[in-house]
């Protein structure tokens, strides 16, 4: 997986199978996790996951803060929701494993083809912003303190914390691609 | 001449005003190459000017990116919050 800019403007990668289906899984969670928040219960603006996605504008104010928040919190998860829904797009249909297997004279089960993720300019803004918020959620979910170190060290964290960096190579890539 | 006298109102009224400032925080999630582009792409300065406010942010922990009225230094801030930048705002320092 590496982005590369073409000439007609947009920049593209290849992407295992098993890159675009763990994409979309982590993708389709933060989608139901945006989804779910109501800017207006504070008690959920208050979790921490939440609060790194939304943060305090004023960090000596709070009244500012909560006023700012009010003002902003809904356009934000909007936007945020819609670029989650952009990289989903991108990334295709859930079945597209399906159909593949019905030539598989072609592409045998065992060995899937790379899929070419293929992002417009503005395609590309959506990618990036929804990175970062998956890696934010995720980083929360580690419990990464100041310096960038997981807290968390089960076996089920060090997935995560794969799949974390991981995305900041997609994401690192992307960046890369678009300054070409 | 009341077009000199309306224009050292304004910016009378202005100077009696301390100016804001957005100010952008070191998170440890946020790679460099990231940071670095959305100073560039947002507030458009040079790539030098953009590396140097980031390097800021990382070394120093924060680092100020854009000085003006409290309206525009709330749009600044909203706009990195969609960037999932950590940005806050506050009072310039006299």
């Amino acid at each position: 997986m590496e982005f590369r800019r073409e000439d007609s403007g947009t920049v593209s990668a290849m992407f295992e199978p098993i890159e675009v289906d763990l994409l979309r899984n982590v993708t389709s969670q933060l989608l139901q996790m945006l989804g779910s928040v109501d800017a207006d219960d504070a008690a959920m603006l208050a979790q921490p996951a939440i609060r790194r996605l939304l943060p305090d504008a004023y960090p000596n104010d709070p009244e500012a803060a909560d006023e700012f928040r009010r003002f902003t919190a809904d356009g934000l998860l909007e936007g945020k929701l819609s670029n989650a829904t952009t990289v989903l797009a991108a990334l295709g249909d859930d079945e597209r494993a399906d159909a593949s297997a019905d030539y598989s004279t072609d592409a045998p089960a065992h060995d899937p083809l790379p899929v070419p993720i293929v992002l417009t300019e503005p395609q590309v803004q959506s990618w990036l912003r929804t990175l970062t918020d998956l890696r934010l959620v995720l980083a929360d979910r580690l419990q990464i303190d100041p310096h960038g170190t997981p807290q968390l060290d089960d076996e089920q964290s060090h997935v995560v914390n794969d799949i974390y960096n991981w995305l900041g190579m997609v994401q690192e890539s992307l960046v890369y691609a678009i300054d070409a | 001449m009341p077009q000199i006298e309306k224009s050292t109102r304004v910016r009378e009224s202005v100077s009696l005003d301390r100016p804001w400032v957005t100010v952008v925080w070191d998170d440890p999630v946020n790679l460099m190459s990231y940071v670095a582009y959305v100073f560039r792409s947002y507030f458009g300065v040079t790539p030098a000017e953009a590396e140097r406010l980031m390097l800021q942010v990382h070394n120093n922990g924060r680092a100020i990116v854009a000085t003006g009225d409290r309206e525009s230094m709330e749009r600044h801030v909203e706009a990195m919050h969609g960037y999932g930048l950590w940005a806050t705002l506050d009072r310039a320092e006299e």
